[in-house]
């Protein structure tokens, strides 16, 4: 197994390999492992630290500074400023989701055939289930073990069951798990089976080398054809990395375009079409401790308004984020802090029709995203029903975090008042962006898409996009086992091409 | 710096310590040494948080008190009066943001210290 510090990498040099993948998250590791495996030499560029189940800290600040891109805190700006939620590290985001599992939706797969029919010839079902399957049995997807699941899970199940909404213990990549609650610190004990514990070492065993703490800086073009890349390590050095085959983009939905904007590759719809699933959260109080940091961060879900663009998540974020959010200020916050094991947080995830963009300004990428009317009135249904599952869960009262309503709510027709009358300006909602998609959508039309069907870039040779930035719409629900299934697909292509 | 001196008075602020009475009993942001913390801080966070970090503690801390008629800053009032002025800055447009941006960065700092991590761990 190569793995190369690019944090003790000094001295800078000139390399050669087969294909360069940029990131090491679901996308890039699953293309490295389907490609080395395939007899060729692969270089991952990653640029974040490769950081180890025993250095997973138990601080959610900690966590944060080490392995979140700028601290959790990179900003969408719109109507107001919206946290984009986003690993650094090796694995990228996987080592600090919630490790929840979903497909790809065949209702969504079919709306992309029906969008553009040559990507039923080449996102072929059949084989994405059978990848799909393959995926989940690496990385151990089975739902959420009750033994561990701990009282906020079982609560909400309580909820939904009295509301007659469709719900589930959620699907999880863990081996293990003791529920300790720390997923979005990352996991302590190794339990997640994140890219970095499983599709990472699957493609060093069988030859890639893996640069972490490097940051890849542009993309090297001769003739127009794509033929390496240009990394700067965090130790100093500049690294040139000529790839005799592919270029593999990886490195996300905001930094995939960033990068072809920055190399000056500006074809087709680059860096528009930003689509997400923001997020809003609801806490409430119950008479007797939840302890809302024991047992799966995230075990149970809602899955009854899927196709209304809903979809509901225990949540199960550390102390600081959970206390950050409770009302009030100096002693009455320090009494609400006191009274942390009584409350519990739920979060709703929007499949938002709005759709935003990504830039290249002044050397930075900046994302563009202002939630539609329709996605308000889903964040105002998304806290009406949380709210009631919880009330039903035999809560004695729900903050909605909402600016401008700022007293508790204790019954339904509260509730349903704000449904109908709540605020219409996004800028009321506390909302946070985890799932990115759209950026470089995959598609026959040139003039309306960045990729081809088959991943490759419309306009320069030997380059690929492999990331979430492909899929070309959202998908309302979590991605990365979707990101994985497409993203093997694409290495089978770069493999096919030679 | 004062600008230090006001984020740290500010956050202080907003997480005294708990009553003695309370269970767990927890100290408050100023019982604590978070000098690390605040290095870490000015290292790890992005630009905008230091900024608007700074921002809260500036006019919180050092303005608000001031514009309210009192002379001694966010810290130097007693509880009543200090409790008073962050409610009503919590109820006030633009004011509830930065107030907003005080309890985040307070309880990154609170959470993250050892004694607090214990205490909440004796709570289970």
């Amino acid at each position: 197994m190569t793995h190369l510090d690019g944090r003790q990498l000094t001295r800078s040099a000139n390399h050669t390999t087969d294909v360069v993948i940029v990131g090491s998250g679901p996308a890039g590791a699953s293309a490295a492992r389907v490609l080395a495996r395939s007899g060729a030499r692969v270089r991952i560029i990653e640029s974040g630290p490769w950081v180890q189940p025993a250095d997973s800290p138990v601080s959610a600040f900690s966590a944060m500074a080490q392995a979140y891109r700028a601290m959790g805190a990179s900003l969408a700006v719109g109507r107001a400023p919206i946290p984009l939620v986003q690993g650094r590290m090796v694995g990228g985001s996987s080592p600090i989701n919630g490790a929840i599992c979903w497909r790809l939706p065949r209702d969504i797969h079919d709306a992309w055939v029906r969008d553009d029919p040559a990507l039923e010839a080449a996102l072929p079902w059949r084989e994405l289930e059978t990848i799909t399957d393959a995926v989940e049995a690496r990385l151990g997807v089975a739902p959420t073990d009750p033994a561990i699941a701990g009282r906020k899970n079982a609560l909400m199940a309580r909820g939904a069951e009295a509301l007659g909404l469709e719900h589930r213990p959620i699907r999880r990549n863990v081996r293990a798990c003791r529920g300790s609650g720390r997923c979005m610190q990352g996991c302590p004990h190794g339990a997640k089976q994140s890219a970095d514990r499983t599709l990472i070492p699957d493609a060093l065993e069988s030859g890639a080398e893996l640069l972490s703490s490097g940051e890849v800086t542009s993309i090297e073009r001769r003739d127009g054809r794509a033929i390496g890349v240009m990394c700067s390590t965090a130790g100093g050095a500049r690294l040139r990395v000529r790839a005799r085959s592919a270029v593999v983009l990886a490195a996300s939905a905001i930094q995939t375009p960033g990068l072809l904007l920055g190399s000056g590759i500006r074809h087709g719809p680059v860096g528009r079409n930003f689509q997400c699933h923001p997020g809003v959260s609801l806490a409430g109080s119950f008479e007797e401790p939840v302890r809302m940091w024991e047992g799966a961060t995230q075990g149970h879900e809602v899955i009854g308004l899927r196709r209304e663009g809903l979809k509901f998540e225990a949540l199960g974020m550390g102390l600081a984020i959970l206390a950050g959010r409770l009302p009030g200020a100096g002693r009455p916050f320090a009494r609400n802090i006191g009274n942390l094991a009584h409350h519990v947080d739920w979060g709703a995830a929007i499949r938002a029709r709005a759709t935003g963009r990504v830039r290249r300004m002044l050397g930075r990428t900046f994302v563009r995203f202002r939630p539609s009317e329709h996605d308000v009135r889903l964040f105002r249904r998304g806290l009406r029903v949380l709210g009631e599952m919880m009330l039903a869960a035999g809560a004695s009262r729900v903050d909605l975090g909402v600016r401008g309503v700022a007293e508790p709510m204790r019954s339904p027709a509260e509730l349903a008042d704000f449904e109908r009358n709540g605020p219409r300006d996004p800028a009321a909602y506390t909302v946070a962006i985890t799932h990115m998609f759209g950026t470089c959508r995959m598609g026959s039309d040139p003039a309306r898409s960045v990729v081809r069907p088959d991943f490759r870039h419309h306009a320069t040779p030997g380059l690929y996009v492999a990331d979430s930035s492909v899929f070309p719409t959202n998908i309302g629900v979590n991605p990365q086992i979707a990101i994985m299934a497409l993203a093997t697909l694409c290495g089978r292509r770069v493999a096919q091409r030679g | 710096m004062r600008l230090h001196r006001w984020r740290r008075e500010l956050t202080e602020a907003l997480i005294p310590a708990s009553s003695p009475r309370a269970h767990p009993p927890l100290p408050g942001l100023a019982d604590l040494d978070r000098d690390d913390f605040w290095t870490r801080f000015d290292t790890c966070a992005p630009l905008h948080l230091r900024l608007g970090m700074a921002t809260a503690g500036l006019v919180l801390s050092a303005l608000l008190p001031r514009l309210r008629g009192h002379r001694p800053s966010l810290g130097g009032l007693d509880p009543d009066t200090r409790d008073r002025l962050l409610a009503h800055a919590e109820s006030t447009p633009v004011l509830c943001e930065l107030v907003w941006i005080g309890k985040v960065v307070a309880c990154f700092a609170y959470f993250d210290h050892p004694t607090v991590q214990a205490a909440m761990r004796g709570e289970r």
